[in-house]
């Protein structure tokens, strides 16, 4: 915020942007709508996050099952392929949640540019190619920080990309996390992500991507090393 | 005013091990030391057991001036256990000079929340919190 003036009406255009998503989704806990007024005058839990930057806290259960893809085809429900994954972060960012001691150059980021890399060179696509996105969200802040890592906005821009609506299905460009996420949907550390990830790829998301064919997947930028992932059509 | 101490010594600390009881021992002798590599000059909080920059386990504890800048800082709102009396407080993260950059999370005792900002200069604050721990905290240099 203080490197690029991201402001806290760009931290609530997300929050607000993902409880749309979650209004859609029947499994969503987080309903109402929500609207910047709300925003503004929630609580604030540690400056800058309000209590609408912060995950929901849930029990809750899901499960994914990985098959070769020879399998998956005999199956009634259509798969998702994974077709890239990538573990690590950029070292010298570590424990910057913990330390706050990562360096300058990496102070601003989630850490995540070194799996962003080897991710879509794996997958063998570019950041343009990703139709949607399901991003971690413990916080408004990390997604807007990850936005930047996966190059699905510049350096900085993300607090304006979201604003502009880029990451609001139906119309944005890049939906990100269209169950709703941590912060409207349900916070199963992830695992929600990588289910909704399926859904665009097959075509049940209830905020259904068109097209849907290139789904990225991220997982939380907390102590690295993290890891992401690309679904594609089969 | 701010309180005094500025937090309760009744919050989760950290206990002393083979890796940080340098820099403890000497908070308790009000000396700030952080820790430093004798191989590539690095200097690294918190201490941990090698250099993070060249893994070498040459490391020794270098006295540093106390003082510094804030190079970020967070104010808490939310009370929550010992801490609850005490919202809102902030917590900085000094980058202390002399050390190329090495940063160590703390608090600046003077300041009110709407006084804190990046870059401003602090120096060292001793809090001798309870029994054997004293802590680093910060006083806005030159008030």
């Amino acid at each position: 915020m203080y490197e690029y003036g991201t402001a806290p009406e760009h931290l609530g255009a997300l929050a607000i942007s993902q409880r749309k998503h979650a209004m859609r989704n029947p499994r969503a806990m987080m309903k109402s709508e929500l609207t910047m007024d709300d925003y503004f005058s929630s609580r604030m839990i540690t400056d800058p996050f309000r209590l609408f930057d912060c995950t929901l806290e849930n029990d809750g259960g899901a499960a994914l099952i990985i098959t070769s893809l020879g399998r998956a085809n005999d199956l009634k429900q259509k798969p998702a392929v994974i077709a890239g994954v990538s573990q690590g972060g950029d070292g010298a960012w570590g424990n910057q949640l913990r330390d706050q001691n990562a360096p300058a150059e990496l102070y601003a980021t989630a850490g995540h540019g070194v799996i962003a890399k080897n991710l879509y060179a794996m997958a063998g696509i570019a950041a343009a190619d990703v139709d949607v996105a399901q991003i971690y969200d413990h916080f408004t802040g990390m997604v807007l920080l990850q936005l930047e890592d996966y190059g699905l906005c510049g350096r900085g821009e993300s607090g304006p990309f979201v604003t502009k609506g880029s990451t609001t299905w139906p119309d944005g460009p890049v939906p990100v996390n269209t169950h709703g996420g941590n912060l409207s949907e349900v916070n199963l550390h992830g695992t929600t992500h990588l289910i909704e990830g399926v859904r665009q790829i097959r075509g049940t998301s209830t905020s259904q991507v068109e097209n849907a064919e290139v789904c990225l997947v991220t997982g939380g930028p907390s102590p690295l090393p993290s890891s992401s992932m690309i679904l594609t059509r089969a | 005013m701010t309180p005094t101490p500025y937090l309760p010594a009744e919050m989760a600390r950290v206990d002393s091990d083979d890796t940080n009881r340098g820099f403890y021992d000497a908070c308790r002798a009000h000396q700030l030391t952080i820790q430093h590599c004798r191989q590539c000059g690095q200097f690294q909080h918190p201490p941990r057991a090698l250099c993070s920059k060249c893994h070498s386990f040459d490391l020794e504890w270098a006295p540093v001036s106390g003082g510094g800048t804030v190079f970020s800082y967070t104010i808490v709102h939310h009370p929550i256990g010992p801490v609850a009396d005490r919202v809102p407080y902030n917590i900085v993260t000094v980058e202390l000079e002399g050390t190329g950059g090495a940063r160590l999370i703390s608090n600046v005792i003077d300041a009110s929340p709407d006084e804190v900002e990046i870059g401003m200069p602090v120096e060292v604050s001793w809090d001798d919190v309870a029994g054997e721990l004293t802590l680093p905290r910060f006083v806005r240099a030159g008030h």
